[in-house]
């Protein structure tokens, strides 16, 4: 599918409505506030499809000062954010680059979402693991301003260790599965050579309690999975400082592409991708290619562009996109 | 405008858990319609309460006695300690009627962001109750999350070669359907299976 009409038109804003009602948030904003229209008492995105050979109806309701309230196929969610468990959507939009550019938080968080999205069991690894090491850096801060006797560190030194080591070795077996299909995806859109890299060991119990004067000085924990990194290279040219705004671009769509191989490949229905303004920065052969690498996954996508001509190939569906309203026409 | 007397009565019950401002009006109102014996058996009963109830000197566990009633119990096995966080655990294990040994109460679990350390529990009684008393087996029966699990660990660590510790399975809810099961739960039970 493919949105189009002019700056200002809304064709993001239907992008992001697509994604509220799939996954219960916004690729924009963690303020749901922002999504309700200016003066207005309240939003209602409601979609209806086909996910796995049966039919789905979504409604995601959003009031402010109210918690988000999402019914799957009329019944009720606890919370809106199961919706991303039921409904796998890929975003791509433009403040994406930060996944390649940005600083190592920004892929840490990205590829523990991708962990869990292809291995949902693991999808509260992280997340465990961050609220444990904020338990041992209470401690530690404790034990540094006397409040605490120093045992108080050895639970925590012991467990973080422990979920650490689960961690890293979860995202290294992700990076290891997502690598060669990353590298296809890559080199499909003639980015040649890249993959990825896991950047980081685990720390040992023993190489935790090695530096604990250190961490006590500081008042945080200096080793483990929360300080480390995802390499994105090409040909050994690491993309994550050197790789330019297109390398970078090409990159991330690539990781998504790897992302829909993979669901694919691990028998899971293929995702919904939303690619926001992809293809105003792609040259026209790109722009084709990527255009059949979507058509081949089997996943359902939309695209926007200002104008029809952008995309190679006639989509199955043209939305044309007006202030206030989109109109589709097969 | 309240009265003084219902502003207060409003504000003592917003401090309870679970209830808000809201809430602590309409209690405060119906209180306020019951008749009088009624409403003051909740003060009396609120009054007798606390004074009565205390910690048992062994486990923990509430009592109005010095020594609680499972404590007490001379049918139960000795040998087995099952440590819980609170008092209210120990009501629910008590309702499956399948553990007979002791508890331990700990009063809460390790949280260093909380300001809680080994020695605002009750860590030092279970060592030395584990020391003295003929323990053969310490049941770790925390509850299965970041800070249970800590201290879960802590004392594993502290008794091990000591006694036998084991940890409560986690796993499936019984009764409950696969198909409704959360992954993370679903994940771990795969990764506990056992051979039948």
């Amino acid at each position: 599918m493919l949105a189009v009409g002019s700056n200002g038109a809304g064709k993001t804003n239907l992008l992001e409505s697509l994604h509220v009602a799939t996954q219960g948030f916004s690729p924009r904003t963690r303020s749901d506030a922002q999504l309700i229209r200016f003066g207005e008492a309240g939003a209602l995105v409601a979609v209806t499809g086909e996910h796995r050979g049966s039919s789905v109806a979504v409604e995601v309701t959003l009031r402010p000062g109210e918690a988000k309230r999402a019914r799957l196929n009329g019944a009720s969610l606890r919370a809106a954010e199961e919706l991303r468990t039921r409904l796998p959507t890929l975003v791509f939009t433009p403040d994406r680059l930060v996944i390649v550019k940005g600083g190592p938080a920004v892929r840490r968080a990205y590829f523990d979402r991708t962990l869990g999205r292809l291995f949902p069991s693991r999808a509260a690894m992280s997340a465990d693991y961050a609220s444990t090491l904020a338990q041992r850096n209470g401690a530690l801060r404790r034990v540094a301003a006397g409040f605490s006797p120093r045992d108080a560190l050895e639970p925590w030194t012991g467990r973080i260790a422990e979920l650490g080591a689960a961690l890293v070795s979860a995202r290294s077996e992700l990076v290891a599965l997502l690598s060669p299909a990353f590298a296809r995806a890559a080199s499909a859109l003639r980015l040649e050579d890249a993959e990825l890299r896991y950047e980081g060991t685990a720390a040992s119990p023993e190489e935790l309690e090695a530096r604990v004067e250190q961490d006590l000085a500081r008042g945080s924990t200096g080793a483990g999975p929360h300080l480390h990194d995802i390499a994105i290279v090409a040909g050994e040219r690491d993309l994550r400082s050197f790789g330019s705004q297109g390398e970078q671009r090409l990159a991330v769509l690539s990781l998504l592409l790897a992302e829909v191989d993979l669901l694919a490949e691990r028998g899971s229905a293929p995702p919904l991708l939303l690619l926001d303004d992809v293809l105003s920065e792609l040259d026209p052969e790109r722009r084709a290619i990527l255009a059949a690498t979507i058509r081949r996954s089997g996943a359902q996508a939309l695209l926007t562009a200002t104008s029809a001509g952008a995309l190679p190939v006639d989509p199955d569906v043209l939305i044309r996109v007006t202030p206030g309203q989109a109109v589709a026409s097969a | 405008m309240l009265s003084p007397a219902i502003e207060n009565l409003v504000a003592q019950l917003t401090r309870l858990p679970g209830v808000g401002t809201r809430t602590a009006h309409r209690l405060a109102f119906h209180l306020l319609r019951t008749p009088t014996d009624e409403a003051l058996a909740l003060a009396a009963a609120l009054r007798e309460a606390k004074e009565r109830v205390r910690f048992c000197a062994d486990c923990g566990n509430w009592t109005e006695e010095e020594i609680c009633e499972i404590c007490r119990d001379a049918r139960r096995d000795r040998s087995v300690l099952c440590v819980v966080e609170q008092p209210a655990d120990v009501m629910s294990l008590e309702r499956t009627h399948e553990y007979r040994g002791l508890y331990h109460v700990l009063g809460g679990a390790l949280s260093p962001l909380d300001g809680v350390d080994p020695e605002d529990l009750r860590m030092d009684d279970l060592f030395r109750r584990v020391d003295s008393n003929g323990i053969g087996e310490v049941v770790l029966a925390t509850n299965p999350n970041t800070t249970g699990e800590a201290t879960a660990s802590f004392i594993a660590d502290r008794l091990r070669g000591r006694v036998r510790v084991t940890r409560l399975a986690s796993g499936l809810p019984v009764g409950g359907d696969l198909e409704y099961a959360d992954e993370v739960t679903l994940g771990r039970a795969l990764s506990g299976r056992r051979e039948v």
